[in-house]
């Protein structure tokens, strides 16, 4: 015990009365490093659950019910639906049909310039369609559909194009509100109509596709009380697996799915990003290690005299050691609590402010409980081993030696 | 009563080019004994204190202090010899820059089976008044004079009332009042308390202060000579 007090003793005294500079530049330095274990796995997760919200929110809702195999369309989907709202949890669900559509836009009328390209045409019953994601508060020109809607559609800033970006020559080349697009439906049925909303969801699937009323879709493929696929919204914090049960064991037989079996694209990249993070975390921290490696064998190089003159007067080494070992776990405690609060009243409020504009949506930095306590141990760890070794290897040296070198 | 016996010590420094830097040397010290080591530069007096300080492991040879042979020392019971039985005096001011007067001096109480009462900082406090510092407890290393510096490493040494107090040059650095107010401080120690002193020193005029002198050339004692 006393030589833990001695030991803590010398540690606080070498903070304390050391050199204030060299004091802040290593507690500077272990901000840096923590910062940089979090910041940067940070925004790899915000932008792979934003893309995971934008999933959900503007296309596929929590479940996916589709025809089972051999059927094309699920028959009958009012009952589909009526028995999955029954389900506790179960938040809504809305029917779509969907289908290829080939688009053209002849701006002056005049078949010069006409505009065209495949796109996906997914039918809506638009009140229904509210409660159960997004794209209804994605507007950003016009408006959104009405159930009576006809001859009206609404699409994606994608298809619209003339706001340049990445998509832009792929669109329509500068759609507006009240122009009239004509649409060969897959079917062979093409019909002309007039763009009553352009939506802007930043999510590049769904920005890509357009929207008309479901008994406008089941005029052209002359069908009724269908779907393509029915989506269901469930309340959150309950796995998909549970309702998908339900479902089943109340006699849905087509085929259903979780949200996420239709996020191949955010799989990979969350595969990927999870070995860059990994990789990048195993970097910085490294750096980290060394980085408190240098400090401290400066340090106690520095030290080597007084680390003799310690020993000489019958001080034990492992006083010594436990000593500078405090020293480097003191400056990474205060890197972790300081970075901690950098990431926390600095950065995260900024990227709320000024979020990263990404194709799947705006990202924030999204930092979770696990990692931030696997950082802070990763880097504690790191502290310890590299304040220890230098501490170690000064010890070990003769008394004659550490005194004059 | 011999504190000290030593016998036959030898020591020899590097692996290709050896340096014989202790030849063989014998000798005893009574309790009590205020004893210089004088010799020129390089004549080996220094290396002898690191032994008999256990600063330095000799290359043959033994050292019985109090009786108990230090060469049977472990690493670990070496180092608490030299915090509850010896006292270490270096040329240079060796105190911590970090500690004031008073944590210096306190510092090896801290860890001492010998402060069984734990009033560790009184005890400090008592040396720093004995050496004449009872107005500079609070002050750090760059608040101290060179002399006082000195003192305070005297009060270091002497906290834990050491067997022997060894003292390695202590006035070579310091002006020549300065230097008599230590050497004078040394002897009162010497008399008073009857603290065993073993001191390096070049310099004649501090021939005065000792009982007997071990007179070093080039590894070997050329004279043992008592003075009182």
């Amino acid at each position: 015990m006393e030589k833990f007090k001695t030991a803590f003793f010398l540690a606080y005294k070498a903070i304390v009365k050391g050199n204030i500079g060299t004091t802040i530049l290593t507690i500077s330095v272990m901000v840096l490093a923590f910062v940089n274990l979090l910041f940067l796995s940070s925004i790899l997760l915000g932008l792979v659950n934003t893309m995971n919200r934008q999933g959900v929110n503007n296309l596929y809702a929590n479940i996916v019910i589709e025809p089972a195999s051999q059927d094309n369309l699920i028959s009958n989907a009012s009952r589909v639906m009526t028995t999955v709202n029954g389900v506790p949890g179960v938040l809504g669900s809305a029917r779509h049909y969907k289908i290829g559509g080939f688009f053209t836009f002849d701006r002056y009328k005049n078949n010069q310039d006409v505009m065209s390209g495949q796109y996906s045409v997914i039918s809506i019953d638009p009140n229904k369609e509210k409660e159960i994601t997004n794209i209804s508060k994605s507007i950003s020109f016009g408006s959104y559909l009405e159930e009576n809607d006809r001859n009206k559609i609404v699409i994606g800033k994608d298809i619209a194009g003339g706001q340049s970006g990445s998509f832009e020559k792929d669109s329509l080349g500068g759609v507006k509100i009240g122009d009239e697009i004509t649409i060969s439906f897959e079917n062979g049925v093409t019909r002309v109509y007039e763009v009553k909303g352009i939506f802007n969801s930043k999510f590049v699937q769904s920005d890509k596709a357009a929207f008309i009323t479901n008994d406008e879709m089941e005029s052209i493929l002359g069908v009724a009380n269908a779907a393509h696929e029915i989506i269901v919204k469930t309340e959150e914090g309950v796995p998909e697996s549970y309702y998908m049960e339900k479902f089943k064991s109340m006699g849905i037989k087509e085929d259903i799915y979780p949200w996420t079996d239709y996020m191949g694209m955010t799989e990979s990249f969350t595969k990927s990003f999870t070995l860059i993070r990994t990789l990048l975390s195993a970097i910085a921290l490294l750096v980290a290690g060394i980085t408190i490696y240098i400090v401290i064998y400066i340090n106690v190089l520095n030290n080597k005299k007084q680390i003799g003159i310690l020993r000489a007067i019958g001080i034990d080494k492992k006083i010594i050691l436990i000593s500078y070992t405090v020293q480097a776990l003191f400056y990474a405690l205060s890197g972790i609590i300081i970075g901690l609060a950098v990431l926390s009243f600095i950065l995260v409020p900024y990227f709320q402010g000024h979020p990263l504009e990404f194709p799947v949506g705006d990202v924030h930095l999204e930092i979770v409980k696990a990692e931030i306590i696997l950082s802070a141990v990763s880097l504690t760890i790191a502290g310890f081993i590299s304040g220890f070794i230098p501490s170690r290897q000064v010890t070990n040296k003769t008394i004659l030696d550490s005194i004059w070198g | 009563m011999s504190i000290i016996k030593i016998e036959n010590l030898k020591r020899t420094y590097g692996t290709k080019v050896l340096t014989h830097a202790l030849k063989g040397v014998s000798f005893e010290v009574s309790e009590g004994d205020f004893i210089i080591i004088m010799g020129k530069s390089g004549s080996g007096k220094s290396t002898l204190l690191h032994q008999l300080g256990l600063l330095d492991t000799p290359t043959s040879g033994e050292i019985f202090i109090k009786n108990e042979n230090t060469k049977d020392l472990s690493e670990k019971k070496k180092t608490v010899f030299r915090l509850e039985k010896l006292g270490y005096i270096f040329q240079e001011y060796a105190i911590l820059p970090e500690l004031t007067a008073l944590e210096n001096v306190y510092l090896p109480l801290m860890v001492s089976s010998n402060n069984e009462n734990k009033d560790f900082k009184e005890k400090a406090k008592e040396m720093l008044k004995l050496v004449g510092l009872e107005h500079r407890f609070d002050h750090y290393s760059n608040e101290l004079s060179g002399g006082e510096q000195q003192r305070v490493a005297i009060a270091r040494a002497l906290v834990n009332n050491p067997k022997v107090l060894f003292a390695d040059e202590p006035c070579a650095n310091l002006d020549t009042q300065s230097s008599k107010n230590i050497l004078d401080l040394l002897k009162d120690l010497n008399k008073k308390l009857g603290q065993t002193i073993i001191m390096v020193s070049h310099e004649p005029e501090d021939k005065k202060y000792a009982d007997r002198i071990l007179w070093l050339e080039d590894g070997l004692i050329v004279k043992d000579e008592k003075v009182r």
